[in-house]
């Protein structure tokens, strides 16, 4: 279980979101950590095989990001959760089951354990515009771990919850991280700092640091703060 | 997990989306009532109901020498009838001046010179339309095969079921165009695509059920708008006159066929460029990315060809020809009158290559759209 990026690069015409970086992910949480811009979600989508680099490559356990394998065993929720407002919440999690490969058997028991999962079982019948906020990004949860995947990718997925929630959703992906390759990108430390078993620091494109912060000595917060001064 | 084809379950939630799209669903509505509409008064507008036996009185009757005399002694000389509230003449009266023109005299005209006539306006069609010696042979040949004297029917229903048929390519302009822009679009504008596209079957599996999804609402939308129609025709009206030569309706045709079968050719050219523009509107709809852009182009695209039909030379014959065939107005029983062919190994009127070409440039775009598709990369947040 390792996801491997080699010499990945990412340019937009003459901008460059992802300069030259290199990095080995294994089993467990891996949080990402940058600003607003730090070029977070264009490696993540590199890391989804949605967006092809400029250079360098990705793979994981041999399999090219690009390749059906790959997204066999993808769980993968965007920054900018999308839906469709006029399915019900039990619509959305089957449609994304029969995107997944799950049969339609299998993905009714699998879409009420889910729902159950993240607090959302009374809810199944009702339409995904009808919910709040924080009951979206819930649902993009659980159609994110609906395959059961390997490798789990969240983008900013603490966006709109409330307090409550984020203690809840920790304690989810830790749980995850026990059995998968979960990459979490955020820009807020507190939703990594005790659950993160590894750390990648962004900037400008670029890894200004990486590694365990377990590690390390002294607060995680101060030293992101002051390496964005 | 193990991988598994959901392809049907993707193409179930497809319909679902189409028909959760209130615009789709209510542009679909509002046609398919139109077309119970177009029943009713594509005939009623053509006379009063309580006058169609007497219409219909002389159907079957071969348009020979003593027809045409009995029709003269009802008529003046220019055609109009003498006695105005007379109608079981007005069928024959018609056929005859369409052949021989509304503003000649028709002072000794009989079966030898009508059908003569007729054959000289053929023979000037044929040169206004460039027509090179092989096409003239050819269809001087089918016209030999033709039965002669052809017998009259009254044409109001025979109108009313050919012009209606013909006016649903509008709809399906309008369908077509509104119904299937967002069928990709949608992904882009509600931000799914992410998530689609990083999924086992986001990518093939979903093209196909989206196109397929897409041709089943038009192609289905088409034949219910259809269907009703002709149920409501053939119940408040019958199809009397159906059976007649289509040379009644259209007296230059060369071809030996009924009324029927020139509505079955209608129906087949319908069904098949509505393939075409639903192939087109999906392939518009996965590069634009955008429902009102995917809409206004195919609308636009439509009469914009429909528009250049009318006006681009004759002489220019391959423009003229290509224009001709991808113009919606090639839906109508005029396609008869159209004697340029297309020379695939052997000659083929525009009625017959047409819907091969439809099938061809529809699976073209379903290629070309599968490619785009695939090579699609998320780039804005």
């Amino acid at each position: 279980m390792e996801l491997k990026a080699s010499g990945l690069t990412k340019q937009y015409g003459s901008k460059t979101a992802v300069d030259n970086m290199s990095f080995e992910i294994g089993k467990g949480v891996t949080g990402l950590l940058g600003a607003n811009g730090a070029g977070k979600t264009t490696l993540i989508r590199m890391m989804c095989g949605i967006l092809t680099p400029t250079s360098g490559e990705i793979e994981y356990d041999g399999y090219r990001v690009e390749s059906e394998e790959y997204r066999n065993i993808l769980g993968y929720l965007p920054q900018d959760f999308g839906y469709y407002p006029e399915f019900t919440g039990m619509d959305f999690l089957k449609y994304f089951c029969a995107l997944k490969g799950i049969d339609k058997k299998a993905a009714n028991t699998r879409c009420e354990e889910l729902l159950e999962l993240v607090g959302l079982k009374d809810m199944g019948k009702v339409k995904v515009k009808k919910y709040s906020g924080g009951m979206k990004q819930r649902l993009g949860i659980a159609q994110a771990i609906i395959n059961r995947p390997e490798v789990l990718i969240l983008d900013e997925p603490t966006a709109g919850l409330d307090p409550k929630e984020r203690v809840r959703f920790r304690s989810l992906i830790e749980e995850l991280g026990k059995v998968s390759v979960v990459v979490l990108s955020t820009h807020i430390v507190s939703d990594i700092e005790h659950i993160a078993d590894r750390i990648i620091m962004m900037k400008s494109g670029h890894i200004i640091w990486q590694g365990s912060w377990k590690e390390e000595q002294g607060s995680l917060e101060e030293f992101y703060l002051k390496e964005f001064e | 997990m193990k991988k598994r084809n959901c392809f049907f379950t993707l193409y179930k939630y497809e319909i679902f989306k189409i028909f959760k799209n209130k615009v789709a669903f209510a542009t679909f509505l509002i046609f398919f009532v139109f077309s119970f509409i177009q029943g009713e008064f594509e005939v009623r507008g053509n006379l009063d109901p309580e006058d169609l036996p007497r219409y219909q009185a002389m159907d079957g009757r071969v348009i020979d020498d003593g027809f045409i005399s009995e029709m003269l002694a009802a008529t003046d000389e220019m055609g109009e009838p003498i006695d105005p509230d007379e109608l079981e003449y007005d069928g024959v009266r018609s056929w005859v001046r369409d052949i021989w023109g509304y503003r000649t005299a028709l002072t000794g005209i009989n079966e030898s010179t009508v059908y003569h006539k007729r054959e000289e306006s053929i023979a000037e069609t044929y040169e206004d339309l460039k027509l090179s010696e092989g096409e003239i042979a050819y269809w001087q040949e089918r016209e030999q095969k033709l039965e002669k004297p052809f017998a009259i029917y009254d044409t109001a229903i025979i109108s009313g079921v050919l012009e209606g048929t013909t006016n649903f390519i509008i709809y399906m302009i309008m369908i077509v165009g509104i119904s299937l822009a967002a069928i990709f679009a949608i992904e882009t504008q509600r931000r799914t695509d992410p998530m689609i596209r990083s999924s086992i079957n986001g990518r093939t599996e979903l093209y196909f059920a989206k196109i397929l999804a897409g041709m089943t609402y038009s192609l289905t939308g088409l034949l219910i708008i259809v269907a009703g129609f002709l149920t409501y025709v053939g119940l408040a009206w019958g199809f009397t006159g159906m059976q007649a030569a289509v040379q009644i309706y259209l007296p230059l045709a060369a071809e030996d066929m009924t009324m029927w079968q020139l509505e079955g050719i209608i129906l087949i050219m319908l069904f098949t460029f509505t393939f075409m523009l639903s192939a087109f509107a999906l392939f518009v709809s996965n590069v634009t990315r955008n429902s009102l852009a995917s809409m206004g182009i195919v609308i636009g695209a439509c009469f914009g060809i429909f528009a250049l039909s009318t006006s681009v030379p004759l002489k220019m014959r391959i423009l003229s020809q290509t224009i001709s065939i991808l113009s919606p107005s090639i839906v109508s029983s005029n396609i008869l009158y159209d004697f340029r062919l297309i020379k695939l190994g052997r000659y083929l009127t525009e009625y017959q290559a047409a819907p091969m070409i439809y099938i061809a440039l529809s699976i073209i775009l379903t290629v070309a759209g599968c490619i785009i598709y695939l090579k699609h990369e998320i780039k804005s947040n």
